[in-house]
């Protein structure tokens, strides 16, 4: 049973990630949008309602043009990437839901997903967002 | 005194399906018409060709401030796995559903539906050699129980690795299911499903 152990051991790490993970990106989102950006892979994609946006300068350029946002997350879930997908590389899909209000639209429902990977260096181990993809429940109304 | 500071307040306008290329398009369409002609046949039990054998699957709903057995999302609330909501490391283990045969089981037992394939809204997140992870979002209705006809969305996340020549396998499965809103609700299966005769990938409309 050692392998159910470990894994069991794998997902409650994956929760404790994602958990800390989504406290981070949406008060970063809210109060220090300038320094968004960071959390991203230098490749990273973001699917914004249907447009895309890739790298870290492109990225920059998207999250100062978007309004000052008021996120609320009320729904969260995570699950370990499976090695296979990933070449082994420590990954985690994390899925949030909840309500935003960006500065002069109304409040609105939203869904979002981000694939994070652990990126270690000599002294540490950084997450970094891969990708994320975010849509408003009512985008075609 | 004036100082020209003005914030943005103009989101950038919302677009349908991303789908990054036609070859990942006409790839992810043929899985999910095959995927949901199984799922919604009345036994998923025919899912198992479609998962890895270590596969993972979870399901979640919004957070309710009601009492939850009178929500009408009741169905799907013992399986519901929402980690900011459930603090207990055992019981978020046991809601995250581990290998093929228990992803399976788990899925027969939801509710049975009809998904409307022409609601059907994907982005395609992630690309590698050895990944393909891509969102569907759409509505279906029930077609069993008390909640017959009611119509409901969902977002569903597939993690999949290749498998075969042009199929994929999934490894991770994220669904999220909610009310529908009004417009949802309106535009639900006015256009016929497609049929078997038709052309084999359905033209998404957004």
């Amino acid at each position: 049973m050692a392998a159910s152990v470990n894994f069991k051991t794998y997902v409650d790490q994956t929760c404790r990630a994602a958990e800390e993970f989504v406290n981070i990106y949406y008060d970063t989102m809210d109060k220090r949008r300038r320094v968004l950006a960071r959390l991203y892979l230098d490749k990273a994609t973001l699917i914004w309602n249907g447009n895309a946006v890739s790298g870290q300068e492109a990225l920059k350029e998207f999250f100062e043009m978007l309004p000052s946002s008021e996120f609320q997350v009320n729904m969260l879930d995570c699950q370990p990437v499976h090695e296979q997908a990933t070449q082994s590389q420590t990954t985690v899909l994390v899925v949030t839901c909840g309500r935003v209000k960006f500065d002069g639209n109304k409040q609105r429902y939203f869904t979002q997903n981000f694939l994070l990977t652990a990126q270690a260096t000599p002294t540490s181990t950084v997450w970094k967002i891969a990708s994320d993809c975010f849509r408003f429940q009512d985008w075609a109304s | 005194i004036v100082f020209d500071v003005e914030a943005p307040t103009t989101l950038p306008p919302c677009k349908g399906s991303y789908f990054g290329s036609d070859d990942l398009k006409v790839l992810v369409l043929r899985f999910l018409q095959q995927y949901y002609s199984v799922y919604d046949s009345g036994d998923r039990q025919g899912l198992l060709d479609a998962y890895h054998d270590g596969a993972c699957c979870s399901l979640s709903i919004p957070f309710l401030s009601q009492n939850p057995s009178r929500s009408i999302l009741s169905e799907y609330f013992k399986g519901s796995r929402n980690v900011k909501k459930l603090k207990d490391p055992t019981l978020r283990f046991k809601l995250l559903k581990h290998t093929r045969l228990n992803v399976v089981a788990f899925l027969n037992e939801l509710p049975k539906t009809q998904h409307d394939i022409n609601s059907f809204v994907v982005d395609v997140c992630a690309q590698t050699n050895t990944l393909l992870c891509f969102a569907v979002h759409g509505v279906f209705k029930e077609v069993d129980g008390k909640s017959r006809d009611v119509v409901r969305g969902f977002t569903r996340m597939f993690i999949a690795v290749p498998a075969g020549i042009t199929g994929l396998c999934i490894v991770n499965d994220q669904l999220f299911v909610r009310k529908a809103n009004t417009e949802e609700i309106r535009k639900a299966f006015v256009m016929p499903a497609p049929t078997p005769s038709s052309s084999p990938v359905p033209t998404l409309s957004a």
